[in-house]
């Protein structure tokens, strides 16, 4: 455990270097950014790495956040009320999407999130109080209050601390009754029901949560964008973003979904920024090629790759997985 | 391949990555307008047009041959000691944060003095936010969402007319049309797809109507991917409307070209906002069928009877994109460069403050454009006044254009006729 916090004290510390320090609109836009996607995956993570369910209807519980706090402040409310707001929504929606769809093996769940996302968009593009397709521009203000800054250190300060609220959960998670039961429950559902955990009431308490730490991470997008949309937020391609950057880091590890979106902000908007502008999709093409590569040969992602050859130097293949994995990335 | 090795590749990539290119700082000579546009994703093929497009009108204020046009062929700008334009690109990717990164890398890294760009009304909308930001001049010269303009940005500025106006232009037609040959429309049916652009046009075309004293008798929307579209035309001809305002993708207009006919809904007019109607599949899947939809275009090459430069640039044009026609999006990129081009001369400086005034001031006669509009001049909001849109009616298989009537090559056809069994 202390490694883990070492190390997350130490991101900490340079993300706050960083914020303060760093004055480039670009790199700070990247840190922002790798810091999202990280909670983003880590929170994916919850429900499909260490639970075994892959959703693809991740961006549907970012969507609640984001869209939380386009309302909130459409209609005058400060966009900070809409962080316990927007994760209690996504809660709500994830234990009720949640409570039909979990008992659902295999692929018939990952089918079932894609379902419900596309319930989810159907019904924001028909709702005139949802903005419809046009969504929302958010006016543009400055200061604590409206939760927007002139200087982005700002934005990458509140991303670090979710970032670091959402791994210092994880890691309590792995050591939790919760998070021992989940990987159980993955492993074999069959063997952990005879030893009587609940499948569903565990899952729906990860799904909730995971969905939680997402509409987190939503609101903080909607105040950074300041424009909200169904394509931009609840898509089924922001879905496949948030699911990617969990499998290339690596699934059900504690570092992985960090590793994960490192690769994907660093290469794919990175390259993006310095290649995209010749219009030939060089960026798309090196990142598909990453992907590739990492699925073909890497199947258990960066992180799942590392503590595997740790695993093979120690000879201790006998240990779970998951554990070594926490061990591992320190 | 060991856990190292792995590493050390990774690390190694993600070296390469953030290395930083070859310094582009900006030559003395060359003023940098920082370019956004959707080079990759689903628009993609329209990205590419428009990048050619602003290509070709930065090469044109570089050069010195000269049309009549603004800021063409002085060898640059005459205030700035002929200083040449240079138009560095990003993309957007279609994507709204895609757009805000590349907005402020253009701003901070490249050092633009403007930017121009979208296309979408999504990224224009974060891509604009930043330029507010950091009190750069943003031109918008091909996004159609009225709310963009409705902002209250103070560096914001649009030659394009938006969906407002295009709806505005339907209604005027038929008032038009009610004046010069007592015609009558009264019921108006308002069918879209439920995207931004069906969504955003739907709402113009309904609340104008209403304003205007029309009937909406009825409002449908649809997601643009459906393959079937019968309960929608029952819920058309249910409402017997006298015309029907369409704002869909290619697909679905054949779909509902298809049901109207079937159910054999009996229509003074269809009256559609380009998109799938003017694909270049549709007449020729259509056929007859096709003939006397009308369309709203922002541009039509018989403007060349206003302006004797629309042919040769479009000549230009072709012989730069693979001998495609200069259309109503590649026309008003072209145009927004020139106009930017204009009030950054016009500022004789490269301060930002200088070049907003600029675009204040600017006051361009419809006359000296590639456009269909009156002039070229912004109101307090950034919205130009003189933007307005063309309406072409598909007579014999070709679109032609029938409205404004100063512009018009032919006799609107109305009603259009009846389907053939």
């Amino acid at each position: 455990m202390r490694p883990h916090l070492i190390a997350l004290a130490a991101i900490a510390a340079a993300g706050l270097v960083l914020a303060y320090a760093v004055r480039d609109a670009v790199v700070l836009d990247l840190v922002f950014t790798l810091l999202l996607y990280a909670t983003l995956g880590q929170s994916w993570n919850w429900i499909s790495g260490y639970g075994g369910n892959i959703s693809f209807g991740h961006a549907i519980f970012f969507g609640c956040g984001a869209y939380t706090s386009a309302l909130c402040v459409v209609h005058g409310i400060s966009p900070w009320l809409a962080i316990p707001a927007g994760a209690a929504v996504a809660a709500l929606l994830a234990a009720i999407t949640g409570f039909p769809t979990l008992a659902l093996r295999g692929h018939y769940f990952s089918i079932a999130t894609i379902a419900v996302a596309a319930i989810v968009d159907a019904l924001v593009r028909t709702q005139g109080w949802l903005g419809r397709a046009n969504g929302f521009e958010l006016p543009i203000a400055a200061g604590w209050a409206s939760m927007q800054f002139a200087d982005k250190g700002w934005y990458v300060v509140l991303a670090l601390v979710l970032f670091v609220a959402v791994q210092c959960a994880t890691l309590a998670l792995e050591r939790s009754r919760l998070g021992y039961y989940l990987r159980a429950l993955r492993a074999n559902h069959q063997a952990a029901a005879s030893v009587g955990i609940d499948e569903r009431r565990w899952k729906l308490i990860a799904f909730a949560w995971s969905a939680a730490m997402a509409a987190c991470a939503g609101v903080l997008y909607a105040q950074y964008t300041l424009f909200v949309d169904p394509p931009s937020t609840i898509a089924l391609s922001v879905s496949i973003d948030i699911a990617l950057i969990g499998v290339v880091g690596g699934i059900g590890t504690l570092w992985g979904p960090a590793a994960g979106a490192l690769v994907y902000v660093v290469l794919a908007k990175a390259v993006a920024l310095k290649l995209g502008g010749t219009g030939k999709g060089y960026d798309l093409v090196i990142y598909g090629a990453i992907i590739c590569v990492i699925a073909a040969l890497r199947p258990h992602g960066i992180v799942g790759t590392i503590v595997d050859g740790i695993r093979r130097r120690r000879g201790a293949a006998a240990q779970p997985p998951a554990r070594l994995a926490a061990e591992g990335a320190a | 391949m060991s856990a190292r090795r792995v590493c050390l590749a990774f690390a190694a990539a993600i070296a390469v990555a953030s290395m930083p290119f070859a310094s582009r700082a900006a030559d003395p000579q060359e003023i940098v307008i920082g370019s956004i546009l959707p080079l990759t994703g689903p628009s993609a093929q329209t990205g590419a047009g428009l990048r050619t497009a602003q290509t070709l009108a930065a090469d044109l204020v570089n050069g010195h041959v000269s049309y009549p046009l603004p800021m063409v062929g002085k060898s640059g700008l005459p205030h700035l000691g002929h200083a040449r334009i240079k138009l560095v690109f990003a993309d957007s990717q279609g994507k709204p944060d895609q757009a805000r990164a590349a907005a402020e890398q253009l701003i901070t890294q490249e050092h633009a003095v403007a930017l121009i760009g979208t296309y979408a009304s999504s990224t224009t909308a974060t891509a604009s936010q930043v330029a507010e930001r950091y009190g750069i001049p943003f031109l918008n010269p091909d996004s159609s969402a009225p709310s963009l303009t409705a902002r209250g940005l103070k560096w914001f500025f649009r030659t394009t007319p938006n969906d407002a106006t295009f709806a505005e232009n339907f209604y005027q037609f038929f008032a038009d049309l009610n004046r010069t040959k007592k015609i009558a429309v009264k019921k108006v049916a308002v069918v879209g797809e439920d995207g931004l652009f069906g969504t955003g046009a739907g709402d113009a075309e309904e609340e104008i109507g209403k304003r205007r004293g029309f009937t909406i008798v009825t409002r449908v929307a649809y997601p643009a991917t459906t393959t079937e579209v019968n309960a929608e035309v029952q819920k058309v001809k249910a409402a017997a409307p006298d015309v029907v305002m369409m704002a869909s993708y290619a697909p679905d207009a054949l779909l509902f070209m298809r049901g109207f006919k079937d159910q054999g809904i009996l229509l003074q007019g269809i009256l559609a906002q380009d998109a799938g109607f003017i694909d270049p599949g549709f007449v020729k899947t259509e056929g007859k069928d096709a003939e006397g939809v009308f369309t709203r275009e922002v541009f039509s090459l018989d403007i060349k009877h206003r302006n004797k430069a629309v042919p040769l640039i479009d000549q230009l044009f072709r012989l730069r994109f693979g001998d495609k026609p200069l259309d109503g999006n590649t026309a008003r990129d072209i145009m927004g460069v020139l106009v930017l081009a204009d009030a950054i001369d016009r500022a004789g400086s490269t301060k930002p403050d200088a070049i907003r005034t600029a675009l204040q001031n600017t006051n361009i006669p419809g006359i000296l454009t590639l456009m269909p509009w009156k002039q070229i001049k912004f109101d307090a909001q950034g919205q130009n006044v003189g933007g307005v849109g063309i309406i072409e009616q598909i007579q014999d298989g070709k679109y032609e254009t029938v409205w404004p009537f100063d512009v018009a090559v032919k006799a609107p056809i109305w009603p259009m006729p009846a389907w053939k069994r």
